[in-house]
């Protein structure tokens, strides 16, 4: 038998049982679907960290706050309060880096005159520009001696500037930030998003105002530098620094911990690839099961078919078919079940992944790019087919293996 | 005369069921020549179907030899039998035996898919077929939409569709009402005329009448071999 017999007698069965068909390959629509989605998405969000890591350069060094566990990465959850002003003096002084800058954040109202809405303000100074490149559209940025005067002045992000003011000059106006007012001294040019925040969507004010008058505390979020010279001899050498600042004598004891975190950009891209490759090796587990429920059901519903066409069977070998063309008809019934299930699966995983990249890009994040690894499509339906090879295969061989006469007589 | 197509020799067949044997087939030997139809009858449980089986390759035979046209059959595996019953043999059975929710033409077709035949030669051997039982006209129905008589011809055209050396029927009448069985067994008379081997399982003296040469079974033996002088040809009243 020829194997365009074959796939033409498989299409033809499949076609009579059309509806139980396509009930049996969903569980492989889905998964091979899910599988699509999720690695488009995975590799859409990591593109999008990467590259947001790589715009900052690498000579970055962040110092955040820690309780000595954690590994690394990028600024991380506000908890401890272990790094302040005396550090970024210290590290200033140091001469090892060409700036250095607070960040300290807080979300509160912030009004003006009939606008009132909650915003992200950030607490810092004249030199988060040079770490963080930002342009000035509108009057200037913050200065040395707003931070040294807790003066009570305010820089915006662009879309703050347009929400509250429309098409009028800000410069000069007040805002009230928690109850206290400000006076406007500029806007930034348009700064996109980084580490996933809308920087057009907070304002900035300087951080000595921002500890005293607003949080009334004396800690930062975390620091930001630009080392002059090799990074991993700087962040060597800052850590010492810091140990010295904050007394502790022998990070490595039981009593003693650092109480802070130096890393860069570079841990900052292995952290991403790291989350990358857990999250490949979770979705990729989850894909796994999918697909072998999915070969389950289509073993399941072989095993139906064969008991079903058990007489046909009993014909087809009684006219002349040998064991190995009933065997790879119900093979190829099987391929077939999951190669459409993997195409079909293909099909829906590529269009919800535009369609999530669409939204994605139209509401959320411009920056977004939609990736569909080719790679993926093609191991998808390589998959699919190896699925239908292996669950198809047991039932196929039941079906081989019976006795005509046996078969014949089967009600 | 002709060289035998069918040569068996004291053909036995035992079933081994957990500890009990059944011994179905004790000791048959007969020769069938090339253009004969033979009728094989005898009451239920005498052999007649496992002999049936044998001939036509569906089953092995425990002891003794048998020939077909010359080639030894003990001797074929597997896939030498299914080609043996793709090429050589043409099976009626009593339940027709039809793709419920395939046409005609495609149960007809059903044997030769397993052929090297292109796809024009198999329509036109299944047509041929269809053709020579007289259901033309009923090509493209679905074998449920038949009557048992339109069922059994299409079950003889898919058996002739591989122009096989032998046509072996286990009671194609049983299923049908006596006036249906005169037209099945009048079409198997004249397939027999063309020159086709026909060998038929019934219970109905009437029925073997169309026959040439009846082999009576009992409990598994041969018992008689006589040849029909008073074929009966034809005339059935409608
Ligand atoms: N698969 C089997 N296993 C065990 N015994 C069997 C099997 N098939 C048939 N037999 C036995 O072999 C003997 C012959 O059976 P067979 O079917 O050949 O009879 P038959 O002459 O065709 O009868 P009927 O006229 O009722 O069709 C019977 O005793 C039967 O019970
Ligand atoms: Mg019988």
């Amino acid at each position: 038998m020829k194997i365009s017999d074959i796939v033409f007698t498989a299409l033809n069965s499949l076609n009579r049982t059309r509806s139980r068909s396509l009930l049996t390959i969903l569980g492989i629509v889905i998964g091979i679907g899910a599988v699509i989605v999720m690695l488009s998405i995975g590799q859409g969000a990591q593109g999008l960290i990467l590259n947001q890591v790589a715009d900052l350069g690498s000579d970055l060094i962040f110092v955040e706050p820690s309780s000595g566990e954690s590994e690394g990465g990028p600024p991380s959850p506000f908890i401890e309060q272990t790094v302040n002003l005396d550090d970024e003096i210290a590290m200033e002084r140091s001469g090892l880096f060409s700036s250095v800058s607070p960040s300290l954040y807080t979300t509160v109202p912030v009004i003006f005159q009939e606008s009132n809405s909650f915003i992200q303000v950030v607490g810092t100074d004249d030199e988060q520009t040079s770490i963080f490149p930002a342009d000035v559209a509108l009057g200037r940025n913050l200065e040395k001696e707003d931070v040294s005067g807790n003066a009570r002045v305010v820089v915006l992000g662009k879309e703050i500037a347009e929400d509250f003011f429309g098409a009028s000059d800000p410069i000069g106006q007040r805002i009230k930030i928690k109850d206290l007012s400000f006076r406007v001294v500029g806007v930034f040019d348009e700064q996109g998003t980084r580490f996933f925040q809308n920087l057009d969507k907070q304002v900035f004010i300087p951080v000595t105002t921002m500890q005293n008058d607003i949080l009334g505390v004396d800690y930062v979020n975390y620091l930001s530098a630009i080392s002059r010279s090799d990074i991993e001899t700087t962040k060597e050498d800052l850590a010492i620094l810091l140990r010295e600042t904050h007394d502790i004598e022998n990070p490595n004891g039981l009593a003693e911990k650092d109480d802070f975190l130096v890393s860069s950009q570079t841990d900052a891209t292995k952290t991403v690839g790291t989350i990358g490759n857990v999250l490949t090796i979770l979705l990729s587990s989850i894909a796994a099961i999918s697909l072998l429920v999915g070969g389950i059901g289509i073993m399941n519903i072989m095993l139906v078919s064969v008991t079903e066409r058990t007489r046909e069977i009993g014909l087809r070998k009684a006219v002349g078919a040998t064991n190995q063309e009933v065997l790879r008809q119900f093979l190829i019934e099987a391929i077939l079940l999951t190669m459409l299930g993997g195409l079909i699966g293909v099909i829906g995983g590529v269009l919800i992944s535009l369609a999530m990249g669409w939204i994605i890009q139209n509401f959320f994040l411009d920056t977004w790019s939609v990736i569909i690894p080719p790679s993926a499509i093609v191991l998808s339906v390589v998959v699919a087919t190896a699925i239908g090879l292996i669950f198809g295969y047991y039932p196929a061989k039941s079906a081989a293996k019976l006795n005509p006469i046996e078969a014949l007589r089967y009600e | 005369m002709s060289n035998p197509l069918i040569h068996v020799q004291d053909l036995t067949k035992l079933y081994v069921n957990d500890e009990v044997t059944t011994p179905a087939l004790q000791g048959v030997s007969f020769v069938i020549h090339p253009g004969e139809f033979v009728s094989i009858m005898g009451p239920s449980g005498s052999g007649k179907s496992t002999l049936m089986h044998i001939l036509g390759f569906l089953d092995t035979f425990t002891s003794g030899s048998y020939s077909f046209n010359g080639t030894d059959v003990k001797g074929l595996g597997d896939v030498a039998l299914a080609k043996m019953r793709l090429n050589e043999v043409g099976f009626v059975f009593q339940a027709f035996n039809l793709l419920q929710k395939s046409t005609v033409l495609e149960n007809v077709l059903l044997p030769t898919t397993y052929t090297e035949h292109t796809q024009q030669e198999r329509l036109r051997l299944a047509k041929d077929a269809i053709e020579s039982v007289s259901m033309t006209h009923r090509m493209n129905h679905y074998s449920s939409q038949l009557s048992g008589g339109e069922k059994q011809r299409v079950a003889i055209a898919r058996a002739l569709v591989n122009n096989p050396s032998i046509v072996y029927a286990d009671e194609p009448t049983g299923n049908l009402d006596s006036k249906t069985g005169e037209k099945v067994l009048e079409l198997l008379a004249d397939l027999n005329d063309a020159g086709h081997t026909i060998v038929m399982v019934t219970h109905e003296a009437e029925a073997a009448e169309y026959s040439k040469r009846i082999l009576r079974f009992k409990d598994g033996f041969l018992q008689s071999d006589s040849s029909n002088g008073h074929q009966r040809r034809g005339g059935y009243s409608k």
